[in-house]
């Protein structure tokens, strides 16, 4: 399940098989941090194949595709909505629909004897959408517009998955022209290969017997860019009532190309059998295709391609965008990588020079360079692991002054070493509470290492750490100010996006942005209030959990 | 410019300074290090160093490194850059020894008596 609108967007939550909660609350398998998301919102839980998604009477309650519902199951490229978040269900994986759709198809061999399809009508692409010859039931041109419509709707539809959209449109298609069976087939922008991407069956048909599809008609098709109609009855009017097909009916199919903009994406294939009971039946009076639904197919096809087409090139968008993404991620890292092996190196050096001089002295001061990196590289570790992975925060009781306290006697050194003061201010009577301490720790300890590093040379250099709990909104905050030198407007921006760094060398561009994850899994975010010249104060806040109030107070010492 | 050797080093990190003040300064060298805004403050107390090592890995190098016209040169970057004659270029990771050679070498040139750019 995908979140496509909302704080988490981009998230994404695989579903197994036990029941998930859903909500704002800190321990759902689900947590939407939403406002308008009640704590314990819904549940899903997996009921044989399908996945059930059940209100839990939650204030502002649950949509799906924008209907409120008790209790659903799930469909492929369901749309649910939580308060002011969108989530996007989806089930299978393109090679899940490719799979499914290729059971489904029998692709005929070039020149198969059993194919003795042949064609009876073609129709160029100019001929789309103008009116047919004669217009029938379910030809006439208003009903065409209402399908392309609803065609046109669907293919532009948000956050539906090429397969989804095709699927949909597919079905759409087959109500318009009647059809028994129908394919979507796609040619491979690689290989140049067709193969069928998504099946819609409208009439019930043979258990086990797959749709068949001549590959000899799919050439033509795609050669003259012409739609077709096609009979495998020999000759049409002239067939021996003799023969088997006479037994097993005609079958007659449509196949039309799928034309961009600049290249034939593949093409759409429908098929229906007139049973052989009613082809002693007057001609109008039986099941087969006319040429204005031969018309209406190429029009879709047309629009199907586009749609096709335009999601190829918003794949191809999205990866061009994620390979820059990774070569600015790999460059930055490699460059703090090297910075910390430039520190070991020199390091190394003092103590291989102190060991063959027989200096003490250099031998320490080499290896407390060394400390120092290995500091870094495993805070570096760290950063990653927990701004790459789907943590959740292992919540204990604990007393934040000491998890605060810890961070501020480890930076001493530190700042000792820049020339900074560092100085807590713990609140008094701060109750036990239930947090992540490890990850706070984390939280906290980033934002002092960037205070110290920000201030570090400016004359009466001074970081303080407070904490607190405000008395009327239940919120725990933790906040960490400097004096000097302050952080411009445009950067203020751009401080919590990952790989940013106003710190030179020094910084990874992940320390603040951790910190944010950490925050924001507590329900809480992190408030940034800058002046040039005046310093900075980041206050990280969170919701206190309902569990702990009674749990009296328990003082700093 | 000082009699003194004086070396500085304008580096976002501390670890060079440590390296080059545990070997150096026993040798009578002295070792500062200074960064970002307050190069141009230390700059406009005098003191002009007879070496300084800079890394141009830190945004405002370029501007740094005119600022110093009268000193030798070390330039220090992970791409190799395009240095003047007078300059001398070590990337990174460089090794220690390298660097330390280049520092005494130049620290027994004549100073600069004139920034050329």
């Amino acid at each position: 399940m995908l979140v496509v609108q909302g704080v988490e967007q981009g998230t994404r939550f695989e579903l197994g098989d036990r029941q998930l909660a859903v909500g704002r609350d800190a321990r759902s398998d689900i947590r939407i941090h939403d406002d308008e998301v009640s704590r314990n919102h819904a549940t899903l839980q997996k009921v044989k194949d399908d996945f059930v998604l059940t209100d839990r009477n939650s204030s502002n309650g649950t949509l799906v595709n924008g209907v409120a519902i008790r209790s659903h199951v799930l469909a492929d490229g369901d749309q649910i909505q939580l308060g002011s978040t969108l989530l996007l269900f989806s089930g299978a994986s393109r090679e899940r629909w490719q799979e499914s759709a290729a059971d489904r198809v029998q692709l005929l061999r070039r020149h198969d004897p059993a194919d003795r399809s042949s064609i009876v009508t073609h129709l160029g692409q100019e001929t789309a959408g103008t009116p047919a010859p004669i217009a029938t039931e379910g030809g006439d041109s208003p009903n065409s517009l209402s399908v392309l419509y609803r065609i046109a709707e669907e293919v532009a539809r948000p956050s539906s998955s090429l397969e989804q959209s095709l699927q949909r449109t597919l079905d759409l298609t087959m109500s318009a022209v009647l059809a028994d069976r129908g394919c979507v087939l796609l040619t491979d922008p690689q290989s140049g290969e067709i193969s069928p991407h998504v099946t819609s069956q409208r009439v019930a048909g043979t258990p086990g017997v797959r749709m068949p599809i001549s590959r000899t008609i799919i050439d033509y098709v795609l050669k003259t860019c012409q739609g077709v109609r096609t009979s495998d009855a020999q000759h049409d009017s002239r067939f021996d009532r003799t023969d088997s097909i006479f037994q097993a009916g005609i079958r007659e199919a449509m196949c039309v190309p799928m034309q961009g903009r600049h290249q034939l994406m593949g093409v759409i294939y429908v098929d229906i059998t007139t049973p052989a009971e009613s082809l002693l039946m007057p001609r109008e009076k039986t099941a087969g295709f006319r040429e204005d639904q031969l018309r209406l197919l190429i029009a879709i096809g047309r629009q199907t391609a586009l749609a096709v087409e335009n999601h190829r090139f918003q794949h191809a968008f999205v990866k061009a965008e994620r390979m820059a993404a990774m070569g600015q991620t790999i460059a930055t890292l490699s460059h703090h990588i090297k910075n910390i092996l430039q520190g070991v190196r020199g390091g190394s050096y003092l103590i291989d020079m102190g060991l063959n001089d027989h200096n003490e002295e250099l031998v320490r001061k080499g290896w407390h360079v060394v400390e120092k990196n290995q500091g870094r590289i495993y805070n570096l570790v760290m950063d990653m692991l927990t701004f790459s992975k789907e943590r959740k925060p292992a919540y204990q009781q604990a007393q934040l002054n000491e998890t605060v306290h810890d961070v501020f006697e480890l930076m001493q050194a530190r700042a000792s070493e820049c020339s900074v003061e560092l100085c807590f201010h713990p609140a008094s009577q701060l109750p036990l509470c239930t947090f992540d301490p490890e990850g706070i720790h984390r939280a906290v300890l980033n934002i002092v290492t960037n205070a110290i590093d920000a201030v570090e040379g400016a004359d009466r250099a001074t970081v303080t750490i407070e904490t607190g709990l405000h008395p009327t909104t239940e919120m725990f905050w933790v906040s960490v100010s400097d004096k000097v030198p302050g952080i411009v407007d445009d950067q203020l921006q751009r401080i919590f996006n990952v790989f940013e760094s106003t710190k030179g060398a020094r910084g990874t561009g992940l320390g603040l942005a951790v910190s944010q994850k950490i925050i924001r899994e507590h329900g809480g975010d992190i408030r940034v209030e800058s002046k040039l010249g005046d310093g900075s104060r980041f206050t990280l806040s969170w919701p206190r959990l309902d569990d702990v109030i009674s749990s009296g107070p328990k003082t700093m010492t | 410019m000082n009699s003194a050797p004086h070396v500085l080093l304008v580096d976002e990190i501390s670890d060079t300074e440590a390296v080059l003040k545990a070997v150096l300064g026993p040798r009578g060298t002295s070792v500062e290090r200074t960064r970002g805004a307050m190069v141009a403050r230390r700059n406009e107390q005098g003191n002009c160093p007879h070496v300084v090592v800079i890394d141009l890995d830190d945004e405002s190098a370029a501007d740094t490194a005119a600022s110093f016209g009268e000193s030798h040169r070390i330039l220090i970057g992970s791409v190799k850059a395009t240095v003047e004659d007078r300059d001398r270029f070590l990337s990174k990771p460089f090794q220690y020894p390298e660097l330390l050679k280049t520092i005494e070498d130049l620290l027994l040139l004549p100073p600069l008596t004139e920034s050329p750019g």
